[in-house]
């Protein structure tokens, strides 16, 4: 009997090719979105499953408090001062290691390199099972140990057998290969940080570090660089870990210090990994789950729909088998299995996309992402029962309900009911559609807006040369400033402590009055020189720029007074009302160790507000002065007509003059994009769910424009023998399809606006306002929805009346 | 009024052409009431079809007063039609969805006539063909007979100057097939010329020639005496 079912529901599909077509393209393609959006985010949550101990692996992340300034709620990394405090707290915790990430030099054979390597207490290789192809779990209890990668000992020395061999960091300290490591996987937290050098390629002891920065044994409570983790014994969990972590935290944490971070939080290992994307306060997992979802919904809700249109075409055919003797039951059973079929086949589909889409994926986006069935196989199954069932209930139910003799007679009384329920399908699956394309409007034009108050710094001219604070080339730093600006292409330079869109500033808390702690906040201070603000084009709005002539502009230790450029935000901050009426004005900082209470910043000159610290967050007040103890990038202002000529004449002259560290340089873009990409991505993504949403719903619609021409064909026959023309058929056809799409937009719009509300919160400065666009989504599904109804109706509309009426 | 030359209506299926009508020949006056009978099969349908525009010929020629119309496009007959042309089917190809009044107003709505004009239109046509008490009934909740009226009543309410009834008591009982032909004869009497395919010798009466096809081909035509 089954077997006859699926033969019939087969030969249906043949028989009407196009819904066929239509049916099975859309559930396919939203089976495959939703399949994958579960695959991914599976594989963003489920991290680091390459490690025997990780269900017992936790980390401490710092929760930072609203007073820090900081865009973001949570950080993987906490005070390297807490790793020891809570080793000697809990003497029963099986490990404790920190781990800090640096980019530093790496010297192999007269060869320079900079990579990024993990310094690293020793317990970090007992909580860590590497595979390792030379050495062992104690490489790292020599203080000069260093672990290699297989891919970085590759890379290094084309081999792997280098155990033993010397590597000098930061062309000071020797450090010895005491282990080569295989690589690890692309899903472990280890390797999937955003940022580039981040992936695991050399671990080094945390001794090392001591001896090559200002990092010490004990750590330093303001220091937030060290990701911690934690091995906790069989017999605890979480909870205890996370009262122990308070007691702590209350116990050891100062009161400044509680100011930046207000709280540690214990999370486990494996979803280490998404704390970048919690990080980013915006919650893109949930949010690709969502879409998935909606996707998936707006699929079953038009294969439902196309389904029970269909059905009522072979209401006789239902007549028939009930006049055989045919139960509701088995009708009901007939047309589910039918259903099934269907979902089945479009889910076999949806799986073999799957296949092509995840190699495509992994290489794209550096992951690894891996087809498991075992792990998708119940889902797919799950899902496939779920859409076929649910989604043929309601057509098997509409259609199996009917007298037999009404059936005969073809009778479609009851489809009253029945045009209602895919009146609010179609008004459904078009409320989604609007939503999801006026959020990819929303999300593009806020990238727009990021670009836009980008744009006031020259990001493709301008090339940023990094670690100029190491004491080797500090010596060098005026000779090679001098000598750059001789080159050809290079129009200006400049040297500073922080360089638009990368560094986040040096905080320090000021007040109006002296010692007024109750008044403090924080501003931020970037040392410059006295070119840096005329070479950003920062516009100087009163007062006057840094002089080199005079000696009071630059920065003294043993002088209290200080002279400073600040901002808008600033002077604001101070209660003064204009940038004339600042000049001149002295604010104080608080807690400073040489002049406790006299320490006092005199503005000389006010810049307009710009987004230096990058267009995420709200421009903090902010402060220059000139301090060349601070600077660490040089920036090289391009011209950029030469700027292939500029670039190469920095790198010569770096060369000849600094030949023993190689430059490191960036585009000022670069920094951008760091943050920007992120926000691409989002719109990527959106972008691509939207647009098979709308497509759906499009081609949903197209079937059931088809669908209710072909039940109208007698009725048009009729009015075009009464004298309806060819615009007075199409637009019958037209609007009795235009209604549910327009009941869409009431659901549709206040969705959207809320949505998008809560996506703009997001920046400091957001487009102003939200309903244009969601009104343009609204406009551009009604005119697509029009246009595809108007093409059927059109061909439907020119047939000669005879054919029309003859029709049934 | 109208005048066919040699016409002729084949259609051509996957292996056989199948002739509708072979040279037909055939001439009408303005007001005149012809009746069409002949076998199933016999090219009665394509040749009313033909008559009212809905289908177009293979060959020959039609004139529609005095105008030649066979290579007249899809929109220029759609006019015409409107203009003319009334019509009555077997099965009375009423819109469901519709109401009595609504079915009838149809006819008008395609006139650019105003609303009101139309309204009294609609009610006079129902009054005369006694279907005014079911003005807001469905088609489904009438009787055949009554459906027929609406049908009628549709098909005269644009006042055209020529009927087209394709076995217009096909579905009816003798009763209220009576009813129609009366009211066709009506009709006819007002100066509407009529042109009915029929089974029926008896309603064929009602018509003054009667012409009789026979494999697509006009094998005799006849005046009758009208009853």
């Amino acid at each position: 009997m089954i077997f006859s079912y699926i033969t019939i529901a087969v030969r249906n599909l043949l028989k009407n090719k196009l819904f066929a077509l239509i049916n099975i393209v859309g559930l396919t393609l939203g089976l495959l979105i939703f399949m994958f959006s579960v695959l991914l985010t599976a594989y963003e949550e489920n991290h680091d499953h390459m490690f025997d101990k990780r269900e017992r692996i936790y980390t401490l992340a710092s929760k930072f408090a609203p007073t820090s300034g900081e865009s973001i709620g949570l950080y993987p990394d906490s005070s390297t001062a807490y790793g020891p405090l809570i080793r000697n707290r809990l003497p029963e915790l099986e490990a404790v290691a920190r781990a800090v990430h640096r980019i530093k030099q790496f010297t192999v054979e007269n060869e320079n390199y900079y990579l990024g390597a993990r310094f690293v207490d020793t317990d970090f290789t007992r909580i860590f099972n590497f595979q390792y192809i030379h050495g062992d779990e104690t490489a790292l209890d020599r203080p000069d140990g260093l672990i290699v990668t297989r891919s970085t000992a590759e890379m290094l020395f084309g081999r792997v057998d280098v155990l033993g061999r010397q590597i000098k960091v930061e062309q000071s300290l020797p450090l010895q290969i005491s282990a080569v490591i295989e690589d690890v996987a692309a899903d472990s937290h280890l390797n999937s940080d955003l940022r580039p050098k981040y992936a695991l390629s050399l671990i080094a002891t945390y001794r090392a570090l001591t001896q090559i920065s200002k990092f010490t044994e004990e750590g330093e409570m303001g220091n937030n660089s060290a990701a911690i983790y934690v091995l906790l014994p069989e017999n605890r969990d979480a909870n205890w870990l996370q009262q122990e972590a308070d007691a702590m935290f209350d116990a050891h944490t100062p009161d400044e210090a509680r100011e930046y971070t207000e709280a540690l939080r214990v999370r486990p290992l494996i979803i280490a990994n998404t704390m970048v994307w919690d990080a980013m306060g915006f919650p893109v997992l949930i949010a690709a789950q969502v879409l998935g979802l909606m996707v998936l919904i707006i699929a079953a809700l038009n294969y439902t729909n196309l389904a029970a249109a269909q059905s009522l075409g072979r209401i006789r055919e239902v007549g028939l088998r009930k006049a055989l003797g045919a139960s509701r039951r088995q009708l009901l059973q007939q047309f589910l299995i039918e259903s099934l079929t269907i979902a089945s086949f479009a889910m076999l589909l949806a799986l073999a996309a799957i296949e092509w889409l995840v190699p495509l994926y992994n290489s794209g986006m550096g992951k690894a992402v891996e087809l498991s069935y075992g792990r998708i196989l119940p889902y797919a199954i799950g899902v496939t029962l779920l859409v076929g069932l649910g989604a043929g209930a309601y057509p098997a139910y509409q259609i199996s309900r009917h007298h037999p003799i009404d059936c005969l007679r073809g009778s479609t009384d009851g489809a009253g009911g029945t045009q209602w329920f895919r009146n609010v399908l179609i008004a459904a699956q078009f409320s989604l559609s609007i939503f999801m394309l006026a959020m990819v409007m929303v999300v593009y034009f806020q990238n727009l807006k990021m670009q836009d108050l980008s744009a006031s710094f020259n990001k493709n001219d301008t090339l940023v040369l990094e670690r100029l604070d190491i004491d080797e080339i500090v010596s060098k730093r005026e000779a090679l400033k001098q000598q750059l600006l001789n080159q050809d292409g290079v129009a200006a330079v400049s040297l500073s402590s922080a360089v638009p869109f990368h560094s986040a500033g040096h905080y320090r808390d000021v007040s109006k009055q002296a010692g007024d702690e109750a008044g403090r906040f924080d501003v931020a201070f970037v040392s410059v020189d006295y070119d840096y603000l005329q070479n950003y084009r920062q516009r100087l709005i009163a007062g006057r720029s840094f002089e080199e002539q005079r000696s009071q502009d630059i920065f003294d230790d043993d002088r209290a007074t200080v002279n400073v450029i600040v901002n808008e935000r600033l002077i604001k901050k101070l209660g003064i009302s204009s940038a004339e009426a600042a000049i001149g004005v002295t604010f104080y900082k608080i807690f400073d160790e040489k002049f406790p209470s006299e320490r006092q910043y005199q503005i000389i000159g006010v810049v307009a507000d710009s987004y230096f610290f990058g267009v995420h967050q709200a421009i903090p007040p902010t402060g220059f002065m000139v301090r060349p103890q601070s600077y660490k990038y040089l920036s090289v202002h391009l011209i950029a007509e030469q700027r292939q000529q500029g670039v190469l004449n920095t790198e010569q002259t770096w060369k000849t003059l600094i030949p023993n560290y190689p430059i490191q340089s960036k585009f000022l873009d670069y920094y951008f994009r760091l943050f920007y990409r992120i926000a691409e991505g989002i719109n990527a993504v959106i972008t691509g769910f939207a647009g098979v949403a709308l497509m759906l719903s499009l081609i949903g619609l197209f079937g059931l424009a088809a669908f209710m021409a072909r039940r109208r064909t007698r009725e048009i026959g009729i009015r075009k023998v009464l004298g309806a023309n060819l615009g007075q058929v199409i637009g019958l056809l037209v609007w009795q399809i235009s209604q549910p799409v327009l009941w869409s937009v009431l659901l549709a719009v206040p969705l959207s606006y809320l949505a998008a509300g809560l996506y703009i919160d997001f920046f400091p400065e957001s487009i102003s306002s939200i309903l244009p666009f969601v009104m343009i989504a609204v406009g551009v599904a009604i005119l697509m929805a029009w246009s595809i109804v108007s093409i059927h109706a059109w061909r439907v509309a020119r047939q000669r009346p005879v054919q029309s009426l003859r029709y049934e | 009024m109208i005048k066919l030359q040699q016409l002729c209506k084949s259609y051509r299926g996957d292996e056989i052409e199948t002739i509708a009508l072979n040279q037909v020949d055939l001439e009408m006056e303005e007001g005149e009431f012809v009746a069409i009978m002949g076998p199933s099969g016999c090219g009665k349908s394509t040749l009313l079809n033909i008559l009212g525009m809905l289908d177009q010929p293979t060959s020959g020629q039609y004139f529609f007063n005095g105008e030649e119309i066979s290579g007249y496009s899809e929109s220029q007959l759609g006019q015409l039609r409107k203009e003319n042309i009334g019509f009555i089917f077997q099965n009375f190809n009423l819109i469901d969805e519709l109401s009595v009044r609504e079915n009838i107003e149809l006819a008008l709505q395609y006139h650019n006539i105003p609303g009101k004009q139309r309204r009294k239109q609609v009610a006079e046509v129902m009054d005369r063909v006694g279907i005014a008490h079911r003005a807001d009934h469905r088609p489904g909740q009438l009787s055949g007979g009554q459906q027929q009226r609406v049908a009628v009543a549709r098909a005269v309410v644009a006042k055209p100057s020529l009927i087209l009834a394709d076995e217009p008591t096909g579905n009816l009982d003798s009763n209220h097939g009576q009813e129609v032909m009366k009211m066709l004869q009506a009709l006819n009497r007002e100066g509407t010329g009529i042109i009915m395919v029929t089974h029926s010798s008896a309603h064929a009466d009602y018509a003054r020639r009667c012409i009789n096809l026979f494999d697509g081909q006009i094998l005799a035509e006849n005046l009758r005496a009208v009853s």
